[in-house]
């Protein structure tokens, strides 16, 4: 990918949600013109936000993640080059975390989320507002993610004897104050399902719910 | 408090307190790696090829080092089972700092090499470092003061506090505020799950920079002749601009939109989910 296609590529979803300025939206077109990646990611970009709004009354025609799937592992391919893109990768691999996230947030919630809260019950995945993401997410075989999302747990179940009582009760509020968060970005996207900032958003969010699990699994080496 | 802390505590207070006072000749790139699980950490530097281990501690409690080429690891053990010592570190200026520490403050000045610290339940301040400066917090503040290096700052609980820092800048926390002040970057990425996200500090020309908060505000102050396209996002966000951005009307009923600044040679992200977005002038942060 060029340095001027991963410029635009940030800036295709605000294209679609049609929040570019005029003259930056001539500027995008330009581009688009002579840049046949940033044309194919504008069509799965149209793909992915077709079948959020189709998710919301039925179920889709056509899986993405192959596609999706292939794209994270160019995304993984640069980070391992040593490359910087946390919080502005191209928008399509941000719908793609968000998949993922989304994903791995149904493995989550049927494990019965942290080691810690065993005893109570496994939160109904029917409690979850955005049926869109559910729809979505289920139909993602994201088995490497999970696997992943599996291996933390069973790190935290053995380890977690290893940790100090304030430091999981700790580590539990603040996840839980992620899952207010992930509940609020949730509720929002029912209402507007196609907003690629919600998704964003959302994909963020989870994230820093898997990052501060994977962080507390680390703790348990300590 | 858990108990077999507290058990340790006690057992620091039954035994006999002690003072270990050692000099170690290392090259002056040493790298000092430090583990221990409780106590307060203290390293300040000196033009002296030599480690100096000052280590309050119990007599049941050993302090253990071992040098191996460039690499000098300090380890703390107990007979009784956990170790809880000071220790006050003497390092050359130029010496790389590995510190993990589960129950400790971390406080390190003047380094000129990277710096690496994990805590879990302690703040961490540091003052200097180059290079490469990763710190990582559970429950404590993460403080940088005049560091010329790519920062990772991160905590769960607590504020990550940057200020008159240079390079790359990673900082989040979950539940707390992101404060950046003097920052001198052109990549910065900020976020916070509860908590506010300020900004004061020169945009680059060319520079990324990223604030992002669920439920908080971000304020940024932005300098005079600044170039940026700056794109704003939120749910349910109020927005506040102290100066001219040439919004169209009804821009800002969208809660998202996006405008130029200059000649808008820098990107800049300012999302808020649920808080208020305010751009204001550079040096707000010393009037408050």
């Amino acid at each position: 990918m060029s340095d001027s296609a991963d410029i635009w590529q940030d800036r295709l979803s605000d294209y679609l949600d049609e929040a570019l300025e005029d003259s930056e939206r001539s500027e995008l077109e330009e581009h688009l013109e002579g840049c046949e990646e940033c044309r194919e990611t504008l069509v799965e970009l149209r793909e992915v936000v077709a079948q959020a709004r189709r998710l919301v009354d039925a179920p889709p025609v056509r899986d993405l993640w192959p596609g999706i799937a292939e794209r994270i592992r160019a995304t993984e391919e640069r980070e391992r080059r040593g490359r910087s893109f946390t919080f502005s990768m191209p928008q399509l691999a941000a719908a793609a975390i968000t998949l993922v996230a989304l994903s791995s947030g149904i493995a989550w919630q049927a494990a019965g989320g942290f080691s810690t809260r065993q005893t109570e019950p496994a939160a109904p995945v029917a409690q979850v507002p955005a049926k869109a993401e559910l729809l979505l997410a289920s139909r993602i075989a994201s088995s490497d993610y999970e696997s992943a999302i599996a291996q933390l747990e069973r790190v935290l179940d053995v380890g977690r004897e290893r940790l100090d009582t304030a430091t999981v009760r700790k580590v539990d509020e603040k996840l839980a104050l992620i899952d207010k968060a992930i509940d609020d970005a949730r509720q929002a996207l029912a209402v507007d399902p196609s907003s690629a900032y919600l998704n964003r958003h959302l994909a963020g969010t989870m994230r820093r719910k898997l990052d501060l699990l994977r962080r507390t699994a680390a703790l348990t080496e300590l | 408090m858990n108990a077999t802390i507290l058990a340790a505590v006690l057992s620091t207070l039954m035994s006999l307190p002690q003072e270990t006072d050692t000099l170690i000749a290392v090259p002056g790139n040493v790298r000092v790696t430090v583990e221990q699980v409780a106590g307060d950490v203290t390293v300040t530097t000196w033009s002296q090829n030599q480690v100096r281990v000052l280590a309050d501690h119990g007599s049941d409690d050993t302090i253990e080092y071992e040098l191996e080429g460039n690499e000098l690891s300090i380890m703390a053990h107990s007979n009784t089972g956990m170790a809880i010592v000071d220790f006050e570190l003497t390092v050359p200026v130029a010496a790389a700092l590995e510190i993990s520490a589960p129950f400790a403050d971390v406080r390190i000045t003047g380094t000129q090499g990277s710096i690496s610290v994990e805590t879990v339940e302690g703040d961490i301040h540091v003052e200097g470092g180059r290079g490469q400066v990763d710190l990582h917090a559970v429950d404590g503040d993460v403080m940088i003061f005049g560091s010329e290096a790519t920062v990772q700052a991160a905590s769960v609980d607590g504020d990550v506090r940057l200020t008159d820092v240079s390079g790359g800048v990673e900082a989040q926390t979950v539940d707390g505020d992101v404060i950046l002040k003097d920052v001198s970057s052109d990549n910065v990425q900020a976020a916070s799950v509860d908590g506010d996200i300020l900004w004061d500090g020169d945009i680059r020309d060319g520079g990324r920079y990223s604030f992002v908060t669920h439920d908080g505000d971000v304020v940024v102050g932005m300098q005079q002749g600044a170039n940026a396209k700056v794109s704003v996002a939120s749910f349910d966000a109020d927005f506040e601009f102290d100066f001219e951005v040439g919004l169209e009307p009804g821009a800002q009923e969208s809660k998202r939109f996006s405008f130029v600044v200059g000649n808008g040679s820098a990107r800049m992200e300012l999302e808020s989910f649920d808080g208020s977005i305010h751009l204001t002038r550079r040096g707000y942060l010393e009037e408050e």
